[in-house]
């Protein structure tokens, strides 16, 4: 690896530092030629953030880093700027770029055995029964009963929720937190509820708008 | 493992009780000490999970196992009651070309590995899910029940087990209702005996408690009082190769008293 870039992942995902003095269009060079190199080792659709340390981009740098990124599969959904070694200031903006993909809306009731995965947000006009999945990289809205198997943020978006009329899923997933159903029989909740993290953990709770 | 064995259980027709009958054995050979597996092969319609109270723990599957996405340790579910057992569920979002009976065959060297019983869950019909599910097995078991229909299905059954040459199937009679058969309405176990002319392993008596145990995830074999989990007690004790004579079926007060003299056996 060159001293233009530096690769690290964590929970949250893939991080890529640019160094701050060298020429633009060699970082980005250098970058194309890493992220052809290590194809294989990136999934499709995880997210990456970039830092720059005290490089400002510019909007038709910034839109060639989201597209080099995008042809390696890579979502960028954080660009932070670290300030220069002894500077204190610090500031942090999520990129819009590539646009977030729509929801994809489910016009039915979900029955044992379908499976639906979307990237991007799924809304649910309808139950979704035991032994059905979805799997989502942005939320999951259930407009009915869920009891099937969810997974939101499943490309390792730990703010994704789940929100259904009657939450009771045999097993709710948020990014790499896995949580299931109490083995005792218990009835289905007569509220709204809201899944999701906090502190490390899968919390639901009433859901109030 | 030395002299693990894989046995599959199958019926051909649907609904007699091979699913429930594969959580009892499991269940019955794991409080016995062995090591045991049961593996769910009836690929999208699987049930092993939901009779085994299991089905929230799922995060892998068989067939995430044969296509290499998780390594067999990530998809074997540890039972919530005995640390003996453990259940390979089927995938649900799939179906039965999802596999090959070459892969089958592999997995069970794979498992035989770590235990000493492997009990494949067979799904209905003489299908690529049958062929999958009889492939690489040591030995089976034929589920029917005293329904002519269960036992001509069986028959053909039996015929195709013992062309993949596995050796010598055994039968087990379910659902069996010896009030129903005294009176002549129901075929008996000699009648089924005759028609298919294999070793009799056992007979488990139609039982209520089965269904309430079936939908709480509670096999009845742990059940004490439960006829239906006496008689799988006891067909555990039979595929370990010891003798145990067959329940006296017709009169349950009695048999309550004897147990109670007996101790349990």
């Amino acid at each position: 690896m060159s001293d233009l870039i530096t690769f690290k992942g964590d929970k949250a995902g893939l991080r890529i530092i640019l160094a701050p003095e060298a020429d633009i269009s060699e970082v980005f060079s250098e970058l194309e030629a890493e992220l052809t190199k290590n194809r294989s080792f990136f999934s499709e659709g995880s997210s990456a953030r970039v830092f720059t340390e005290g490089r400002i981009l510019n909007p038709a740098e910034l839109g060639e880093l989201a597209q080099l990124l995008a042809t390696s599969g890579l979502k960028l959904i954080e660009l932070e700027v670290k300030p220069q070694a002894k500077s204190k200031s610090r500031s942090s903006f999520p990129v819009a770029v590539p646009p977030p993909v729509g929801a994809k809306v489910i016009k039915r009731t979900l029955r044992s055995g379908m499976k639906v995965s979307h990237d991007g947000d799924i809304v649910v006009l309808g139950d979704v029964n035991p032994g059905s999945e979805v799997i989502a990289s942005g939320d999951i809205i259930v407009f009915g009963t869920l009891r099937g198997v969810v997974h939101a943020g499943a490309t390792g978006n730990l703010a994704a929720q789940v929100i259904a009329l009657r939450l009771a899923p045999t097993q709710l997933r948020i990014a790499d937190l896995i949580a299931r159903a109490p083995d005792e029989l218990v009835g289905l909740p007569d509220r709204p509820e809201i899944a999701r993290v906090r502190d490390g953990v899968v919390f639901i709770e009433e859901f109030a708008s | 493992m030395e002299s693990s064995q894989v046995i599959v259980i199958t019926s051909g027709k649907g609904g007699v009780g091979k699913t429930t009958s594969t959580a009892n054995l499991g269940l019955g050979l794991a409080e016995l000490g062995h090591k045991v597996c049961l593996v769910d092969a009836d690929i999208g319609l699987r049930n092993l999970d939901v009779v085994m109270g299991l089905e929230n723990r799922i995060v892998y599957d068989l067939v995430d196992v044969i296509e290499g996405t998780c390594k067999l340790r990530s998809a074997l579910i540890k039972d919530k009651r005995n640390e003996n057992l453990y259940l390979l569920p089927a995938a649900q979002t799939r179906d039965k070309d999802a596999i090959q009976p070459e892969q089958m065959i592999e997995l069970n060297r794979q498992l035989k590995e770590q235990f000493q019983y492997i009990l494949i869950d067979c799904p209905a019909g003489i299908e690529r899910g049958f062929k999958n599910a009889i492939a690489g097995a040591d030995a089976a078991i034929i589920i029917t029940t005293p329904e002519v229909s269960a036992v001509r299905d069986a028959d053909r059954i039996i015929g195709l087990v013992e062309a993949a040459e596995i050796a010598a199937p055994k039968l087990l009679i379910n659902r069996l209702r010896p009030d129903m058969v005294k009176k002549g309405d129901m075929m008996d176990i000699d009648d089924v005996i005759e028609i298919l002319a294999i070793d009799l392993l056992g007979v488990v008596p139609d039982d209520e408690s089965i269904i309430v145990s079936t939908n709480r995830g509670e096999p009845a074999v742990l059940d004490k009082n439960s006829r239906a989990g006496q008689a799988y007690r006891n067909i555990c004790h039979r595929i370990l190769g010891e003798e145990v004579p067959l329940m006296d079926l017709s009169s349950p007060g009695l048999l309550e008293k004897l147990r109670r003299l007996v101790g349990g056996k």
